[in-house]
């Protein structure tokens, strides 16, 4: 026996062409043909026959469908074809401003850039360029008596006076 | 369900390609549909799917030799919708913390103006209809969208979407369940409603 709650569980699953049927009053399909009774009964076909309220949620899911479909379609309004084809021309003469269009432009721009190209190499294939000598003076390291077994690390500092002597 | 087997002959694409000004407007005329439907599916809101509709077909114009044919049309064009939405969406974030609102785009929404053609009660449920399915997920929308609402298969979905079939398949089998029970637990007056 096919109760409202299987019913509604197989009808959620169920295509729009198959829900037709059934409020048309020709349930065939997969609807009546797979329910709990197994393949081939007529569990559901039998209990939307006899139950207003599972027919009537049928019809409702039928009709939102419909009705949607028809909202989606929206009022035929039409198309400005003028207005679109306008459009795309001054689109397509926009995006055709932002390059220059004459051959010779194009031409002049390429070879411009080959000849940067060309002398950047030119440079960067030279001699390496010599470092300029730094010339420091170097600080000078004080004399340091280091106790036997230790070790001394003389760390000059940006003060000329100033030097760091660790012992370790 | 306009659209559902619709799609855009190769011979018209290719005519368009060549400059002929008469297939490429019978192309943005034959576009426009399923373009505006797509752009409804990401944005979920009339008035902004209607400019990025006009942004999407002007870059289909654009582009248009950059289409080689190796795809279908569609599959070429659901791409340009998607990247479309998806630049306006950071351009429309991106302004919104320039000038520091924290809502959430979902929160600055304007509801849709009802349809003087339409009875009012017809607008609002289908207002009501599309805050529902905006309450779904990106990839469920779209999956709603083609397959439930369409008719497409998994295989056919994929192929425009973009993606394996069996993601269609789980995406689908998800988002029939939340927009079933959704449109079950918040629209118990629809059968009443609908003419």
């Amino acid at each position: 026996m096919t109760d409202c709650a299987s019913c509604r569980e197989r009808l959620m699953e169920a295509s729009p062409a198959e829900l037709r049927r059934v409020v048309a009053g020709r349930p065939e399909g997969r609807v009546t043909s797979v329910g709990p009774s197994g393949p081939g009964s007529k569990g559901i076909a039998g209990h939307l026959a006899r139950c207003p309220a599972c027919r009537a949620e049928v019809e409702r899911v039928v009709d939102g469908l419909d009705a949607l479909d028809m909202a989606l379609d929206g009022p035929p309004d039409g198309i400005d074809v003028d207005l679109v084809l306008r459009r795309a021309r001054n689109e397509q003469d926009r995006a055709g401003r932002r390059w220059p269009r004459h051959p010779v432009r194009i031409a002049a721009a390429l070879l411009a850039a080959a000849t940067l190209a060309l002398l950047f190499r030119q440079q960067s294939d030279g001699p390496p360029p010599r470092p300029t000598p730094v010339i420091a003076a170097l600080p000078s390291v004080p004399d340091v008596e280091v106790p036997a077994g230790r070790n001394v690390a003389v760390l000059p500092t940006d003060n000329p006076a100033i030097t760091v002597l660790w012992f370790f | 369900m306009t659209g559902r087997t619709a799609r855009i002959p190769t011979r018209l694409v290719s005519l368009a390609r060549t400059g002929d000004e008469a297939a490429l407007r019978e192309l943005v005329e034959a576009a426009y549909p399923m373009v505006r439907r797509w752009a409804l599916v990401r944005t979920g809101d009339p008035a902004d799917a209607e400019d990025l509709t006009q942004d999407v077909l002007v870059t289909m114009i654009r582009k248009l030799q950059t289409f080689h044919g190796d795809a279908r049309f569609e599959s070429w064009l659901y791409a340009l919708t998607r990247n479309a939405a998806l630049d306006r969406h950071r351009r429309t974030a991106r302004a919104r913390r320039s000038e520091g609102d924290p809502r959430t785009e979902r929160e600055l929404k304007p509801t849709c103006p009802p349809d003087p053609a339409r009875s009012l009660a017809d607008a609002e449920l289908r207002t009501a209809l599309l805050d529902l399915f905006r309450r779904l997920p990106e990839r469920q929308r779209e999956v709603v969208d083609l397959v439930e609402l369409r008719g497409l298969g998994a295989a056919e979905a994929s192929e425009v979407m973009g993606v394996e079939p069996v993601s269609v398949r789980v995406h689908l089998f998800k988002a029939r369940r939340s927009l079933r029970s959704l449109i079950l637990a918040e629209r118990p007056d629809l059968a009443e409603e609908l003419p």
